[in-house]
């Protein structure tokens, strides 16, 4: 409880005062006294929260379905999702209502913290980190950034200027969650004294700080501040190591993953890292190790040459001419990269569900046509229901509205008792209605 | 409007038929002198890949005419071994090795021209060409040329051929053969000349003499060469080179049946030919050698 | 923020890019005032100091310097974030990400143990022998030196018992003295004491209101001189207040630039002033540039920062000769690209430094891979990143972002749009458009023979190369015509003087500040455009050590 209010306390402070408000999530029903078990929202197992994203777009004309509802057709681009179709909704017509004065960084901007780019900075957290504030405390991460292109870029920010960066290697990735450090339900009953020692040292860490903290100006503070939460989170994470792991059947060790994913012709293995990262995730939220997650997949404006494609994505869809048979077929394949992501999500078996039901996972990129840089219209899908608290297998045609409703309505969704979401021109009080199940 | 074209007209036959300019010297005419004046220019190049001349259809092949005779099977000068034509039809073309490369093929099971593509990109067949006392870049009446084996490890790029522009040093102790030569249009011609190939394809390390070797070279635009090596080979010499390579006597002996089969040149007294024709041709691209 | 992005279309801030735009009349230069008369003192009103992060060059010197170079840092760490283009300003606005605390800390102890179990390294870094399992006193020698110098001040006792403690306690759990001293050197590796530097200030005299403290300020000179912490001589003459006196401030500022490690300094500022660390990320299509192998992007990056080093350290010279000069250093992969002989006399590292020939239509660094394949596309080139390039990077004008809602397509080649000049001129015919991009791209197309990794190319596939244009109303015939043409200007040395004080303050100047950097930028002139003479300045000024935006402050 004491930790929580601080966590607040502190997003307040990140905030910079500004007008957001977040309700205690009611984390106590999600455990039970024994801790193995989960209560509440419909669902015996915790509701987990994801982003993926990629860049540079798609297009409009091949992405949006024609038909909507239930029975709405899936459209060329969406194809490779087919066999998800029941998972996934879509939601096309929305707008990103806040200033598009940045080709690419805008829209995201604008979706995932609710507020545009001022000054050249990103203002205030994205909706993942919103999340692992409330949600993220209970387990052994607070959440897990990872990324398939290789870069250390990323639209997760837990505040200004404050970018938590992409994990791109599968076997870093590996080490990060199953190696040193993680335990099988029942494996090691004795804890290394070691692991005390750790956190020991970093109790003395935070220690050191505390008289360097009011000689610092207000934003270097709350810097200072971001660092030593991480040292605190740190702590958390180490003493989880001296507990019994939580008991889910569906958890398993995984296999390590190759060292390297070398380039091939040059080009670089984009869907083979992106596999070995999804079966990866999976795994990590089947053991819980974490509940909130951003798949950076490709970055804004990059110029991957994708297999096949006479030149870099972001070039193609600039120089590309007629009807971008190139952007379309990356496009597909990125498709086809999600459908493989999310089948490994559906594929994990929680009770009487998947996994998949029992999250939400924001699809999206960073404009809708990318030779425009055009931030209506934007591409959207949601999928999972976060354990029927959203309606799936429907195509919504949100003419007009305000894509920060999408947002909020996935911050209630997870449970977030959210007045409101986005500054601006991006601020809304109401959800996106037709997403209610 | 008329004068001009007279004057054209004038010019293209002056050109064609060679005649002297205004100075009286034509200096294309005459013998190639046995040295060119020394310049500052100097271009090198690496062979980026080397191929023995197959026959596309039988009795086609590329290589030079080296003895100056269209010879039928009736030609006793050239042993009876009947000439090829070019591809474009030019007739009495000498490469009667051209006859051998299908059993090397067979031999090595299809793999002949991957090794010589190996040897070359991995440092171990590096031959390099100097053409000294340029003047131009297009035409020069004396050019030098200049073949040398060279060492280093080269940068081979994805296009599976050795990077332009690299370095090499020249490798000691090594033959370093030179011919003058005329360049037209960015083709020089160069030969008779001794020609000591230096070849170093797998474990087999030899250098193949050629007797009255012509060479072909064309400078692209684009900075890259092709061309072609013809000349003669004592068969005693290819003999006794190929006995040191340790192949077997019972393969040793069809060897030499093969080589003593296809010697079309350098007539003895007994009008038995001494040598046979070869050629290859090869690929380039820009290099520096140090001496 | 968003770092890729913003390196590549920096985030314009000044509204003097709007208005050159709009009007397609390019910015004017601020006229220096004339080279023959020193500067005078100007106002100054700095704003708050900042808290800035090492970098991750920062935090790889400061080990090999403090604890030895022998030590190996391969692990990740927290990535540095460039901010409008430079990693400083980034250092001084990022702080670090939870998956940033955990790498520290695997790293922290990575070094402990390669330090304190190897027999010789442990002998040298803790200099007493231990009486047994716990003996405070050997503990404490080893903290106390080894602290003052990862702190870069001196310990506190509180701090000091609270280390002797913990390695204490570690000591008895594990029963080995040295491994107490692992977890004790963990968490001051670990502390933000030494992964942050809080510059902090004290009441100043004079004009200042407040200067940094002798600690703060030895860090502050250190870390823009070397890119790495104080030594002990310079702790020393912190603690000894030699720093406070002008004289005592020249003669640590001399023995700084006189030092080996002044090139690592300069490295990491021409590295993050020409963005040179996206090297690391560039990407060529292997089908169109065949020789673009995977070490040329380093090797790339090792040329311009030798040739900055020989010009503003070995040579001394004007820096403005990095446009110009004909010398370079290569290795045998960028002398192929070149198409020049690869140097008979190199280094260690296979580098030489040579001299293009006279004839050579390349010179100077826009003739470098590094500047003409990061201003590029993986298949081509691209003479809008190219021009955009020489704006911010050589000119400090600031380019807007590209508007939206547009068509951004370039017409496709075709039989009338043969030349990449032709397709642009085509797509300026866009009024949207064609405002900021007559800006960018006619001088862009100056490097056109030039290919997408920086090999010269006689023709653009077969159609002719038109390099000729016009810089802000000077014209030229082609790429060395350009060059020169930057390096007469005075925007080129009042923009380097620019990038430098960002490098060395963490900050891009405020409005309070814009007459210190016309003033440092006039000295650079009038001292004939030597680098090293203007980090001196820049090191040795009032205005560096003055810290008055803490004003209210404790100190």
């Amino acid at each position: 409880m004491k930790t929580r209010i601080h966590r607040r306390t502190l997003l307040k402070g990140l905030l910079g005062g500004a007008a957001i408000s977040i309700g205690l999530p009611p984390l106590e029903c999600f455990i039970n006294a024994n801790g193995t078990a989960y209560a509440g929202g419909g669902s015996s197992f915790p509701k987990r929260f994801g982003v993926f994203f990629w860049g540079n777009g798609v297009l409009p004309a091949r992405w949006n379905p024609t038909s909507e509802g239930a029975d709405y057709a899936l459209s060329p681009q969406l194809m490779p999702l087919s066999a998800l179709k029941s998972d996934l909704t879509v939601i096309s017509a929305s707008r990103v209502l806040t200033t598009n004065s940045s080709p690419h960084l805008s829209g995201p901007t604008g979706l995932f913290t609710g507020d545009a780019i001022v000054g050249g900075t990103v203002t205030r957290p994205s909706i993942d980190q919103l999340l692992a504030a409330e949600i993220g405390g209970e387990t052994r991460f607070r959440s897990l950034e990872i990324g398939v292109q290789r870069s250390e870029n990323s639209y997760s920010y837990s505040g200004p200027n404050q970018v938590n960066p992409p994990e791109t290697s599968p076997r870093a990735f590996f080490n990060r969650l199953f190696g040193e450090g993680f335990r099988m339900p029942g494996e090691m009953t004795t804890v290394d004294p070691r692991v005390r020692l750790r956190r020991s040292v970093l109790d003395a860490v935070g220690a050191q700080a505390s008289d360097l903290r009011n000689r610092l100006g207000a934003a270097d503070r709350i810097r200072l501040e971001q660092h030593l939460e991480g040292v605190r989170g740190l702590e958390r994470q180490i003493a989880r190591l001296e507990e019994n792991p939580p008991n889910l059947a569906a958890c398993r060790r995984p296999d390590a993953p190759p060292e390297a994913y070398a380039d091939l012709e040059g080009r670089p293995q984009m869907s083979a890292i992106s596999r070995a990262m999804s079966d990866l995730m999976a795994m990590a939220l089947a053991c819980d190790q974490s509940r909130v997650f951003f798949n950076m997949y490709s970055q804004s404006v990059n110029n991957t040459l994708f297999p096949g494609a006479p030149a870099g994505h972001h070039q193609l869809t600039h120089d590309e001419p007629g009807e971008q048979p190139m952007v379309d077929a990356i496009v597909r394949l990125i498709m086809s990269d999600l459908a493989y992501f999310l089948t490994a999500l559906r594929n994990v078996r929680e009770g009487d569900g998947n996994l998949l039901q029992h999250s939400i996972v924001l699809c999206t990129t960073d404009c809708s046509y990318g030779r425009s840089h055009s931030i209506d219209d934007y591409p959207l899908i949601i999928a999972g229901s976060g354990g029927g608290a959203l309606a799936t297998g429907r195509h919504i045609a949100a003419r007009g509205e305000n894509a920060c409703k999408v947002s909020l309505s996935i911050l209630r969704a997870m449970g977030v008792r959210a007045p409101e979401f986005g500054v601006g021109a991006g601020r809304t009080t109401d959800g996106l209605s037709a997403l209610s199940p | 409007m008329k004068t001009l074209r007279h004057a054209l007209l004038a010019a293209l036959l002056a050109a064609s038929s060679g005649c002297s300019d205004d100075s009286g010297v034509d200096p294309f005419a005459g013998p190639v002198p046995a040295q060119c004046p020394a310049t500052s220019l100097e271009q090198s190049m690496i062979l980026t890949r080397l191929v023995l001349l197959r026959q596309p259809m039988p009795g086609v092949s590329e290589g030079f005419d080296l003895d100056g005779r269209v010879s039928g099977a009736d030609d006793n000068l050239s042993c009876r071994r009947r000439d090829l034509t070019s591809p474009e039809g030019t007739p009495g073309i000498d490469n009667q090795f051209s006859l051998l490369v299908p059993a090397l093929d067979t031999a090595t099971s299809g793999a002949l021209d991957a090794a010589i593509q190996a040897a070359i990109n991995n440092g171990q067949l590096m031959v390099a060409v100097s053409i000294e006392g340029l003047d131009d870049r297009l035409n020069d009446p004396c050019v030098s040329l200049v073949f040398r084996r060279v060492q280093g490890r080269p940068f081979v790029g994805s296009d599976t051929r050795i990077d332009p522009g690299q370095t090499f040093d020249t490798l000691r102790d090594e033959p370093v053969s030179r011919v003058t030569g005329r360049m037209r249009n960015g083709v020089i011609e160069a030969g008779p000349f001794p020609l000591g190939l230096p070849i170093a394809v797998l474990d087999a390390r030899f250098v193949i003499q050629l007797q009255n070797a012509r060479v072909r070279i064309r400078w692209r635009a684009d900075g890259t060469f092709e061309g072609l090596i013809g000349g003669g080979i004592e068969a005693a010499q290819m003999i006794a080179t190929t006995q040191t390579l340790t192949i077997g006597s019972d393969l040793m002996g069809l060897v030499r049946r093969l080589i003593l089969s296809i010697t079309d040149l350098d007539p003895d007294a007994d009008g038995n030919c001494r040598s046979f024709s070869a050629a290859v041709s090869f690929e380039g691209r820009s290099a520096f050698v140090n001496p | 923020m968003h770092a890729t992005y913003a390196s590549r279309w920096s985030l314009a801030l000044a509204p003097l890019l709007a208005v050159a735009c709009s009007d397609a009349t390019p910015p004017a230069a601020t006229p220096d005032a004339g080279v023959a008369q020193p500067p005078a003192t100007v106002t100054y009103n700095p704003p708050e100091p900042v808290l800035r992060r090492l970098t991750k060059g920062q935090y790889v010197n400061a080990i090999h310097d403090l604890l030895g170079d022998d030590l190996l840092v391969t692990r990740p760490m927290e990535p540095d974030v460039p901010l409008g283009g430079s990693v400083s300003v980034g250092a001084a606005s990022t702080s670090i990400s939870r998956r940033g605390v955990e790498q520290y800390e695997a790293l922290a102890y990575d070094l402990a143990e390669q330090l304190l179990r190897s027999e010789a390294r442990r002998a040298r870094a803790v200099g007493c022998t231990p009486t047994g399992t716990a003996d405070a006193a050997c503990a404490e020698t080893f903290l106390r030196a080894t602290g003052r110098r990862l702190w870069r001040r001196p310990l506190t006792d509180a701090e000091l018992g609270a280390l002797v403690t913990l390695a204490g306690n570690a000591a008895t759990t594990l029963n080995d003295f040295h491994r107490g001293l692992e977890y004790a050197l963990a968490a001051m590796l670990q502390s933000p004491h030494f992964l942050f530097r809080a510059e902090l200030a004290e009441p100043g005299s004079g004009a200042a209101a407040a200067r940094f403290s002798a600690y703060s300020l030895a860090s502050r000179l250190a870390f823009f001189l070397w890119n790495s912490p104080p030594d002990d001589a310079l702790l020393t003459a912190a603690a000894e207040g030699r720093l406070d006196s002008d004289e005592g401030l020249r003669a640590e500022v001399e023995r700084m630039l006189a030092s080996p490690k002044l090139s690592r300094g300069l490295r990491a500022f021409v590295t993050e002033w020409l963005g040179l660390q996206l090297l690391d990320g560039v990407s060529k299509d292997p089908m169109v540039f065949t020789s673009f192998s995977s070490d040329v992007p380093a090797a790339a990056r090792e040329e311009t920062l030798s040739l900055a080093e020989h010009l503003a350290i070995t040579r001394d010279a004007d820096f403005r000769d990095i446009l110009t000069t004909r010398e370079t250093f290569v290795n045998r992969r960028l002398a192929s690209i070149y198409n020049v002989r690869a140097p008979s006399q190199t280094r260690a590292d296979g580098f030489g430094l040579i001299t293009l020939p006279a004839d050579s239509p390349r010179r100077g660094l826009l003739g470098h891979v590094s500047v003409l394949a990061l201003a590029a596309h993986p298949v081509s080139t691209s003479p809008t990143l190219r021009g955009k390039f020489i704006r911010e990077s050589l000119l400090c004008n600031e380019v807007p972002m590209p508007p939206v809602n547009v068509n951004t397509a370039l017409p496709e080649p075709s039989a009338s749009l043969r030349t990449m000049r032709e397709r642009l001129i085509q797509h300026q015919a866009d009024p949207t458009c064609r405002s900021c991009h007559l800006l960018l791209d006619p001088i862009g197309l100056a490097l056109e023979h030039f290919n997408g990794i920086g090999a010269w190319r006689p023709d653009d596939r077969g159609a002719r190369i038109d390099p000729s244009g016009n810089l802000d109303g000077v014209s030229y015939r082609d790429a060395l015509g350009l060059t020169q043409t930057i390096h007469d200007s005075p925007s080129f040395p009042r923009c380097v003087t620019t990038r430098l004080y960002r490098f060395a303050y963490g900050r891009h100047e405020s409005d309070g500040e814009v007459a210190e950097v016309g003033r440092l930028s006039q000295d650079f002139a009038y001292g004939g455009y030597r680098l090293r003479r203007l980090m001196s300045s820049i090191a040795t000024s009032a205005a560096f050590r003055r810290a008055d935006g803490v004003a209210g402050r404790q100190p």
